[in-house]
């Protein structure tokens, strides 16, 4: 239990706060010692009106216990306001530190969660233990003090009764031992049950055009009936083990109650007591009643919060990307050189090589074709030049420099991609254009986008530039949403351009202009440039031909057509219509 | 965005938004009225305690301590004594078993009315038409079906019936207090008022800044959702720090809208802390000087403080447990816009259950818009007899794709009629009629799970054999194999495979499903042309006399169709086969030679 104490973030921000936190912790002293005060003056105020005593004595009691009343609803006012107010505030913390750590994290990583899952994360998980440190911890100690306040008193005024009526208590201990691990571990399976149940949503939710193409709504609704049938079942046992702990501590208080009534009353009966203390020990009883309640939902809030600070645990603990390194100098302009040698690579926990003893030189400045069939490898090259995925040491070189040695963000910025799936935010066309840099005026943001072929397309959007998409760009066409991407990209203006199938949905016509506004741009940097439609390629200064992760062909665009491989089949399958043409 | 479920109404809503709560419990009443019995029950054996020691100390302690001890009294109180803790012992033992009962009662039948709603909130979303996901963020609505929906968990679980056994031990209260004496009665009750005006003036604001925290805690999931999908980019361009900034920005207001009701609360409890005190006080004064007149005992002040505390707790508590559920409604208000979203598509009464069509498909003066501003297609007309090889090619985002999705009823169009074998889509049954259309969509989506499970997508009447001869067809067993068969495992969105290799698993599945009518949105498009050849000639052979619509930007792909359409700017300009429209030396012609540029 209290692992979640020793969350990082929070500590950290305990310690940024501290000494509003000490201000915190002496409210909660009041809050936890003022309250014992109450029982001690309505005893003897009862002891007066048993004795039928004077007004004047009675006043002066009942003015007390207004006093110490408002003291301790100032402390208590204090003490919700620093404690759970701070708690949000760590709370922010921990999240941003999550999602920071997040993003930090290898691609390869990522390949194998589950969005839903992460979000679940960031959200329930972080709730739980913020609940642990916050309410938790500040009620656990205000109701601690009273309780230990209210048993010295008892012990004080009467050792024996005070014995007697705490006995019960003893049991809960034991109980405890027993209940709070399988409080804990249902904990977790209901966290983990809603986690699921997230991911599934998040998941169809976003393949909801899939799912309404094959009207597959009543399958994926049986499925999600199925997933929150499990989340409900098992926050009933969980619901159950609390009950018994509830209980216990009820019944527990009860007869601690009961014990001081028979014993109390004999003592009265023997005269050894007054009535007035009698109803003292009763408000002292009650008092702690209260606490022993609150034990039982702090305990399982604990178990709670452990079982979620595991799971946040478990997502600090992937290491993330290695980002450090140096920052070799670069050229200026004029593109930057590229050399691949001998490079191989296998995907995680995959039994095929996807790139094997690939060697490739782009010199500055030149643009390297990519063909190949589906699977060849192509992508995993960009994306270990980008190290999405770290290449081995010494295959890839930039400028004569490894870039395994670099820094990412070095490397990084020297190197703008368009992906093959394009990935646009729910934001303005103007903001996504501008995403991949820190600054960008209005009209480098239109350049980039004339350059990209755009500006029809604007033009026929009532608001421009500032039309706002929806997610992933689903408002947009395939190829609008494509050519933003390229925008986005060519505003980077870095040395190096990774074009990955990037003009698969724009029509001929497009990519022609598009290609043509660009030949003088691509002089001044490397370029390389996927595709399946070799009228993109053509005019590269040299093409590759892969096939599962082999460099099967390589040279002009003449040089191959002459060899004859799959180059020239594939170009001759795309020229079909030039024959027909000429019949 | 024209919908915007942020701004939510005022007052009115609330009553019929409980009435609407309620209803979803209207099926366990049976458990709920139980549990709300058992209850009653505890909570009258809560209330014989005081009764019970009030005579114990007027009957017999008082009067023994006045009195002296006199040995004969001493048995007799002695005896009282006794009798009384018997009967404290067994309504003890009677409360423990109940109360596990109800609690465990409560929380069952409370979870079931959460997977009631969460299962119909659910339904409800998905079965809303396209146009409602274009609008509504993926975060937002996991956010209504996970977290609102725990949320409201509390108004069900701890909600009703305490509300209810709260209530009813309130009214017990007050009417032994009256029965007793009614002077102390109002002395006691006089605080009541007071705590109802402080609860009051909290409430309402409480309700406001829980509408704030639901609605931030939506929008955080949904930017949380869109950069966690968007991960890839965001590390290519490295914009780790710019993302967490904005992310930082809107974790921050969700803070602050935490911390104001914070400030609420913190107000609002210690209040509620001082009225015992104040009542006590009130009670010792009065008590006192009455006692001292004599007309009431020692044993009823303690008894009149002692339900001072008994009432006051779930005073005390419906004011707490209130303004919790002012965290529940706020959640529920937003589950209900959702619920009461009807962004469906108008489904016909009497739609025809759809046999096997035979796929004669028609557009007649097709117009239509996502957006008023900005018509999309303008008078589209064109007829596929039945079994006939259509192709559509034009500029990017001239209107293919919506074509597609007008074909296959994601949207109506705003003007003129789509009709399949001579009628109207609209009279058709809607599931049974994306049935017999069978759409490679451009984008490609696969679910985290088997292989299998992505192809039939839950049809499991359809065998092995048959995912795997349309697989074959299409050139997909080779990526099967390589994921280890039809067993093997598929992530997120397929994100461990190439593109390629995603569009041929999407192609077969849609194979598999062996529809009537094929619609091909780019289907090839990242497929080389070697496979897609390939897998042409196999689709040809399969879809003998089946009627094809194809997209492609790759005129190669498309040569061979019966008929080529060309889309522009949202009308179609030319038609005709390859051959004609070369011919025709229009658009088509232009594209074709620009592609053969080499
Ligand atoms: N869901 C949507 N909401 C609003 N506008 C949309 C939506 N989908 C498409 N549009 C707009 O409608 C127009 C036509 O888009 P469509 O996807 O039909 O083009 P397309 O011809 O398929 O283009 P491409 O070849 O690039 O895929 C575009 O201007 C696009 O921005
Ligand atoms: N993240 C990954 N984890 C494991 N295997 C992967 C991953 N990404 C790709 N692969 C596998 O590596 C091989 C090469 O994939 P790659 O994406 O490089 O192909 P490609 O040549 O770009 O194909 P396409 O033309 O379809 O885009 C494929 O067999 C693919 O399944
Ligand atoms: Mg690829």
């Amino acid at each position: 239990m209290f692992r979640f104490l020793k969350d990082p973030d929070v500590l950290a921000s305990a310690r940024e706060h501290r000494s509003l936190l000490w201000s915190g912790a002496w409210a909660v002293l009041g809050r936890g010692f003022l309250p014992l005060a109450g029982p001690w003056f309505l005893g003897r105020s009862i002891d007066i009106v048993v004795a039928a005593g004077s007004n004047h004595a009675l006043w002066r009691y009942v003015g007390w216990m207004m006093a110490f009343a408002v003291f301790t609803a100032a402390c208590q006012f204090w003490m919700r306001w620093v404690i759970i107010g701070w708690s949000r505030v760590a709370e922010l913390r921990t999240r941003n530190s999550l999602f920071g750590h997040l993003l930090g994290l290898p691609i390869p990583w990522f390949d194998r969660s589950r969005t839903g899952d992460l979000l679940s994360r960031l959200n329930s998980d972080v709730e739980a233990v913020r609940m642990g440190y916050g309410p938790g911890v500040m009620h656990a100690m205000a109701t601690g003090l009273t309780t230990i306040g209210a048993v010295i008193l008892m012990v004080s005024k009467n050792p024996l009764l005070a014995g007697l009526a705490l006995l019960p208590l003893f049991f809960l201990f034991f109980s405890m031992k027993r209940l709070l691990p399988s409080i804990h571990d249902l904990s977790t399976a209901v966290q983990e049950s809603q986690s699921t149940l997230s991911a599934r949503a998040q998941e169809a939710f976003s393949g909801a055009r899939v799912i309404k193409a094959f009207s597959r709504e009543d399958h994926e609704n049986e499925a999600f009936r199925q997933l929150s049938q499990g989340v409900a079942e098992r926050n009933v046992a969980l619901a159950k083990k609390r009950a018994v702990l509830n209980c216990l501590v009820e019944g527990l208080g009860g007869l601690s109650l009961l014990v001081v009534t028979i014993v109390g009353g004999l003592m009265i009966l023997r005269e050894s007591m007054t009535i007035g203390t009698f109803t003292a020990f009763f408000a002292y009883l009650n008092q702690l009643i209260w606490p022993m309640i609150a034990l039982g939902w702090t305990l399982s809030l604990y178990q709670r919060a452990d079982a979620s600070f595991d799971r946040l645990n478990a997502l600090r603990q992937v290491a993330p990307a290695q980002t450090g390194g140096h920052a070799p100098g670069l050229p200026s302009d004029g593109g930057l050189g590229i050399r691949i040698r001998n490079l191989t690579f296998r995907y995680p926990d995959s039994p095929r090589l996807a790139l094997s003893e690939l060697s490739v030189e782009i010199p500055r400045g030149s643009v390297l074709g990519i063909v190949g069939r589906t699977a060849a490898g192509k992508s995993t090259l960009l994306k270990l030049l980008l190290r999405l995925h770290e290449p081995a040491p010494g295959t890839i070189e930039i400028e004569g420099s490894d870039i395994a040695s670099w820094s990412l963000d070095h490397l990084r910025q020297q190197i703008s991609v368009v992906p093959q799936e394009s990935f646009l935010f729910s934001d303005s066309m103007a903001a996504n254009i501008a995403f991949g840099v820190d600054h960008a005026d209005r009209a480098a943001i239109e350049a980039a986008a004339r350059a990209a072929g755009l500006e029809d397309d604007l033009r026929s959007f009532p608001d421009g530039l500032d039309t706002v998409v929806g997610e992933r760009g689903i408002t947009l066409s395939g190829g609008q949403r494509q050519r933003v991407a390229l925008a986005r990209a060519l505003l980077r203006r870095s040395p190096i351009l990774l074009l990955d199938d990037a003009l698969s949905s724009v029509d001929v016509a497009t990519e022609r202009v598009i290609l043509d506004g660009w030949r003088e741009h691509l002089r001044a940097r490397t370029t390389i440039i996927v595709s399946h439609r070799l009228s993109s390629i053509v005019e590269a200064d040299q093409i590759i031909v892969l096939e599962s992760g082999r460099i099967i062909e390589r040279g002009h665009h003449q040089d191959l057509l002459a060899q004859g491989g799959l180059y020239a089949r594939l170009f001759r399958l795309q020229q079909d219509e030039r024959e027909l043409e000429s019949l | 965005m024209a919908h915007d479920p942020e701004e939510l109404s005022g007052r009115a809503f609330d009553r019929k938004l409980l009435r609407r709560l309620l209803r979803f419990a209207l099926p366990y009443r049976r458990e709920f009225m139980t549990s709300t019995g058992m209850l009653l029950c505890i909570s009258a054996m809560a209330l014989a305690g005081p009764l019970l020691l009030r005579d114990l100390i007027n009957g017999v302690l008082s009067h023994h301590a006045e009195a002296g001890s006199g040995a004969g009294s001493g048995d007799e109180a002695l005896g009282a004594l006794l009798f009384t803790s018997g009967v404290l012992l067994v309504l003890g033992i009677l409360t423990f078993g109940l109360r596990f009962l109800q609690i465990r009662l409560t929380n069952r039948t409370g979870q079931r009315v959460i997977h009631d709603l969460r299962t119909r909130l659910y339904d409800h979303i998905t079965k809303r038409s396209l146009k409602f996901f274009d609008q509504n963020p993926v975060g937002k609505l996991v956010t209504r079906v996970t977290s609102d929906i725990e949320t409201l968990n509390e108004f069900f679980v701890a909600g009703i019936d305490v509300l209810l056994y709260d209530l009813v031990r309130i009214i017990g209260i007050v009417a032994i207090l009256f029965i007793v004496d009614w002077q102390m009665a109002l002395v006691t009750l006089s605080v009541v008022p007071l705590i109802l005006a402080w609860s009051f003036v909290f409430q309402r604001r409480a309700r406001r800044l829980f509408r704030v925290v639901r609605g931030e805690v939506g929008k955080l999931n949904a930017s949380l959702n869109e950069y966690l999908s968007g991960v890839r980019l965001i590390q290519s361009l490295r914009r780790e720090k710019a993302v967490l900034a904005k992310f930082s920005a809107d974790n921050r207001s969700l803070k602050n809208a935490h911390v104001a009701t914070v400030w609420n609360f913190a107000w609002f409890f210690p209040g509620l802390e001082l009225l015992p005190a104040l009542g006590t006080a009130m009670l010792l004064v009065v008590g006192h000087s009455r006692v001292r007149e004599g007309d009431l005992q020692v044993g009823d002040v303690i008894m009149f403080w002692t339900y001072l505390g008994h009432f006051l707790e779930p005073l005390r508590q419906v004011a707490d447990k209130y303004n919790v559920l002012q965290g529940a409604v706020a959640a529920g208000e937003r589950v209900f816009r959702v619920l009461d979203d009807e962004t469906a598509l108008p489904l016909a009464p009497d739609a025809s259950p759809v046999a096997r069509v035979r796929g004669a498909v028609s557009f007649r003066d097709v117009h239509f818009a996502y957006d008023d501003r900005k018509p999309v297609l303008k008078g589209i007309s064109f007829d596929m007899s039945a079994g006939a090889k259509f192709a559509l090619v034009g500029p990017t985002g001239s209107g293919k794709s919506t074509i597609i999705s007008l074909l296959s009823r994601f949207y109506d169009p705003t003007q003129g009629v789509i009709t399949l074998d001579g009628q109207d889509l609209r009279t058709y049954e809607l599931a049974g009629l994306r049935r017999q259309i069978g759409v490679v969509l451009q984008d490609v989506f696969l679910f985290e799970g088997t292989v299998r499970e992505n192809l039939h997508l839950g049809r499991t009447e359809l065998t092995d054999e048959a995912l795997l001869a349309a697989a074959s067809a299409v050139q997909a067993l080779p990526v099967i194999e390589r994921l280890g068969g039809l067993s093997g495992h598929i992530q997120e969105r397929g994100s461990t495979l190439s593109v390629g290799e995603k569009q041929l698993l999407a192609f077969a599945r849609t194979m598999a499903h062996d529809p009537a009518v094929l619609v091909l949105d780019e289907a090839t498009a990242h497929i080389d042309t070697a496979t897609e050849l390939l897998v042409q000639s196999a689709i040809a052979r399969l879809t003998q006399g089946r009627t094809t619509l194809a997209i492609a930007h790759r005129l190669s792909t498309i040569q061979s169709s019966d008929c080529i359409l060309v889309l522009h700017h949202g009308e179609l300009r030319e038609r005709g086969t390859h051959e004609q429209l070369l011919r025709e030396n229009g658009i088509y012609a232009r594209l074709s030679r620009l592609q053969s540029l080499a």
